[in-house]
């Protein structure tokens, strides 16, 4: 009997974490949204309720105006709307929210490695939700294979019409797309072999095969699994700092095809490393997974000329965040996106404008890889318009409407698959 | 509210527990168990609840005027009332389940179209209605009386640990405890234990199993090899399991621990030696309903006829069981389905069956199950054909592609613990610990702790699926 009342005290335990948790709550008082820097998100709070409300659509209720009532303060539960913020402030305010995630990720990736413990799989899923793998031998996560199947190349069709439409319609600029092979894309994705329709680079060639000829094309392949550590984080989906290097250098020869005095090429030679930094990208924070060692985070140390960089409403900004970060003030928080809060956060417009001495403007349409390169290319520019169409209200962006109302010589589709050769969410309108 | 999330978990739960707990008087502790309820209820749909208080209130004023009038004038005086009472709940059902099912093929059968706006279906309103007409027939059949009391009355309709889900419970397996609910510690405590258990199976094995099954059956379940088709079957038949079994050990656990003793709703179906005894020991509550009010009163009904009676009798039950589950096609063939197999079983087959080795009725019952759940989980009838094509291997066996693609070996871990938490070993284990006690005792408690921070962190990482049965 003894033993039995401490199992019972055992359990009691049971019960006091159930009623710790709203104690914390109610002790910890009202918070101020934050913002999640592993979801780069802002966590939602419980919503407010307003007793002066409640008191007043009782009135109503009184005086028969049940609309009135309703909308004061019952039509929010009805709805469901509030119910719906209540609940997801309950997970996203839980106390060790983090450290709850972090350890049923891990026991979901040990379940995993057991499961695989009698294969010679070098190369296992990271957890059971995302398509994120790891590659056991050369530590690194990577992405599941993209398809290329008759949906997707209708869809690379119809991005050609529109690459013609514009071309066609705006014969007074240099049409340009510099590619960036990805690994989902490329043909040396480890995993290919079992996704029968896995693109590996199938997409990429028939584009190049259908395209209009007066686009000119450039790219960034991989032409092995090694390279995909050579230009890419091990642990994100963006080009490193040789990647976006090497990049640069390959859209300055393209570039300087219609554009013979340009201005040199920025020097490049000096990379930082930042010591402190062990960079765990977008496919670790998806997965949780801190994975041993981290990326190396490095920048390149640039001697640019002096520039501005403004944004849609024409304000002067302070885009990025590279002075705090080589000053030493950055976020040591566990899964920091460091590329993004280094290079800047996706946005739907910029303007750089470099007092260099040319006249000649540039128009890039791209997505967050450009981020890192945008100063470069726009230093060899008076004007650089860089437009994620992405965040345009509806996706809409119409390249006429930009170009009546902006002077551009040269237009630059920039980035990975989605950009320069898919649809969703980055149509050009002609 | 589900019962496996957050919210429920560490907002309604304790405080509605830490009120019940310190309420002395039984009538209040009643009281909060109906308030609580209709809160637990209107959380989710808030829509709905006038459905709800409307069945309760209708059932317990019907249930009072039956028994007065089975006390003053006798059956014949109830029987109208008791028509009506059954009716009304069976119409309440109708038309909140299957009008748009009905009129969809109504517009079918005389090919015009029949202009319907859908309404939402009220939460758990199979289980609620069918709770009225079990309390009504209870009462018309003098196995009970009538609860005076209101508040006993809608603590017993609207309890909110069976209240969505069941286990559907008839008015005299917790009309005594109505009385005076009040849990002794180890009540309370046995409680925690079937609740953290409930919430394990659901959240770390039946929501993981899902992440797999659903993603195979939403693919062209047509082409798979026999290796991938065979995996997502006996994985959506420990899913199922383990999701409904889940809720039941969850509610039974919550209603231990407001003093009621739920009745059990499962007893390892998957070691049945024939389909028949699968159904006694799957989703029981709903199978002892059909049993006691309509079966039963079919066969006395039909007691003259010889010819294929009881047959025919479990061909209609087992169809309106299907029906039961969904307005849907393959609801009613599943339910037809096994309404045919229990109709051939109960005559020469099935005294057949018992003579044969033992292993070959488990394999016999377990196929046949296993066939059924295609049935169940692909709404499609035209993928049938393909599914079943797969199964057979007329794809081949599952190539190295299929098995990666749906990433099925990480889900063998949990395939291994589903099995095991689906047949006795695990409880035949508990119970032995109970009997031992000591510290044994305390190390299975400290395990169910543990269970239950990890089943809180899967859902802090995963989020909460709904239960399965939920959308029945």
């Amino acid at each position: 009997m003894k033993s039995m009342n401490l199992a019972n005290r055992i359990l009691i335990l049971f019960f006091a974490l159930i009623l710790a948790v709203p104690v914390f709550w109610v002790a910890r008082g009202k918070v101020e949204p934050q913002r999640s820097l592993m979801e780069y998100r802002v966590l939602t709070v419980f919503p407010p309720l307003s007793f002066t409300d409640f008191r007043m659509s009782i009135k109503r209720i009184s005086q028969r105006k049940f609309e009135e009532a309703g909308q004061l303060f019952f039509n929010q539960f009805r709805q469901m709307k509030f119910q719906n913020i209540f609940e997801k402030a309950v997970n996203e305010q839980f106390p060790l929210r983090s450290q709850g995630i972090r350890l049923s990720k891990n026991l979901t990736r040990q379940g995993i490695r057991i499961a695989y413990l009698f294969t010679d799989d070098k190369i296992i899923p990271a957890d059971n939700r995302n398509n994120v793998y790891e590659d056991r031998e050369n530590t690194l996560l990577l992405p599941e294979p993209e398809f290329f199947r008759n949906k997707e190349q209708a869809d690379i069709d119809v991005k050609i019409d529109y690459y013609d439409t514009i071309i066609k319609l705006h014969q007074n600029q240099n049409f340009y797309a510099f590619y960036i092979e990805v690994l989902e894309d490329s043909a040396f994705n480890p995993l290919n072999r079992y996704f029968i329709n896995a693109d590996a680079g199938r997409s990429f060639s028939y584009f190049l095969e259908h395209k209009p000829q007066e686009l000119r094309v450039e790219e960034l392949l991989l032409e092995k699994y090694q390279d995909q550590q050579k230009y890419f984080y091990r642990t994100d989906h963006h080009w490193n700092v040789h990647g976006m290097l090497l990049g640069y250098e390959k859209i300055y020869n393209m570039l300087r095809e219609n554009y013979p005095d340009i201005t040199p090429m920025q020097s490049h030679d000096t990379i930082y490393t930042f010591p402190d930094i062990e960079f765990h990208g977008r496919w670790a924070r998806s997965v949780f997974y801190k994975i041993k060692p981290g990326d190396v985070f490095e920048v390149p140390l640039l001697d640019l000329p002096p520039y501005k960089i403004y944004d849609i409403e024409g304000n002067e900004i302070d885009y990025n965040h590279k002075d705090e970060y080589l000053a030493g003030n950055y976020s040591r928080a566990p899964f920091a996106d460091h590329y993004i809060e280094y290079n800047g956060k996706d946005v739907d417009y910029l303007e750089y404008v470099f007092e260099n001495g040319t006249d000649r403007n540039l128009l890039i349409i791209g997505d967050s890889f450009t981020n890192a390169i945008e100063p470069l290319l726009a230093s060899h520019y008076h004007h650089t318009y860089a437009v994620d169409i992405r965040h345009y209200p509806d996706y809409y962006f119409s390249l006429s409407e930009f170009l009546a109302a902006h002077d551009v010589d040269d237009v630059l589709v920039l980035g990975g698959p989605s950009v320069v050769m898919h649809q969703w969410r980055w149509t050009i309108n002609p | 509210m589900p019962l496996s999330s957050l919210h429920f978990i560490f907002i309604f739960l304790p405080l509605f527990l830490l009120l019940y707990y310190v309420i002395p008087k039984s009538g209040w502790r009643n009281a909060l168990l109906v308030f609580g309820s209709l809160v637990f209820f209107s959380w989710s749909d808030p829509g709905n609840l006038p459905v709800l208080l409307f069945s309760l209130l209708f059932n317990y004023i019907f249930g009072r005027v039956i028994t007065r009038q089975l006390e003053a004038k006798g059956r014949p005086a109830a029987r109208p009332y008791m028509w009506i009472a059954v009716i009304v709940n069976l119409l309440m059902l109708v038309f909140y389940k299957y009008t748009g099912f009905l009129l969809e093929n109504l517009a079918d059968l005389i090919n015009q179209p029949i202009k319907f706006t859908s309404r939402a279906l009220p939460l758990g309103v199979s289980f609620f209605t069918f709770t009225g007409i079990s309390y009504i027939l209870d009462l018309y059949n003098s196995t009970e009386k009538a609860e005076e009391n209101i508040l006993r009355f809608g603590s017993y309709f609207a309890m909110f640990p069976k209240l969505l889900q069941g286990p559907i419970t008839r008015f005299g397996q917790v009309k005594k405890e109505l009385i005076n609910p009040r849990p002794t510690m180890d009540e309370v405590m046995d409680g925690a234990r079937r609740f953290i258990g409930g919430l394990a199976k659901k959240i770390l094995l039946a929501d993981q199993l899902g992440l797999a099954i659903d993603k195979v059956f939403g693919s062209k379940v047509g082409e798979l090899g026999a290796g991938v088709a065979w995996f997502a079957l006996i994985g959506y038949a420990l899913q199922i399991y383990l999701d409904f079994s889940g809720y039941t050990d969850m509610a039974i656990g919550l209603g231990r621990m407001l003093g009621f003793k739920l009745p059990e709703n499962f007893n390892f179906p998957y070691i049945s030696r024939s389909v028949s005894d699968f159904w006694r020991r799957w989703h029981m509550s709903l199978t002892s309903w059909f049993r006691t009010y309509l079966f039963i009163p079919l066969e006395f009904a039909r007691k003259k006829e010889k010819f294929l009676r009881q047959q025919s009798n479990l061909v209609i039950v087992f169809l309106l069981t299907g029906l039961w589950h969904g307005a849907d096609w393959n609801f009613i063939i599943w339910g037809t389905y096994f309404g045919v197999i229990m109709a051939v079983e109960s005559g020469k087959w099935g005294k057949l069956l018992k003579k044969t080795p033992l292993p070959v009725q488990h394999v016999y019952s377990f196929v046949l199950v296993m066939l059924g759940w295609v049935f169940f989980r692909i709404t499609d009838i035209k993928v049938w054909g393909p599914f079943l094509k797969s199964l057979l291997g007329f794809n081949g066996w599952t190539t190295e592609f299929s098995m990666r693609y749906f990433n099925v070996l990480q889900f063998l871990p949990i395939i291994v613990l589903g099995v095991f938490f689906s047949l006795p070993f695990a409880n035949r284990l508990e119970h032995k610990v109970n009997e031992k006690g000591g510290a044994v005792r305390i190390i299975l408690d400290l395990v169910y702790l543990v269970l239950f921070v990890l089943s809180i962190a899967s859902i802090l990482a995963n989020g909460y699926s709904a239960f399965i049965y939920a959308q029945f």
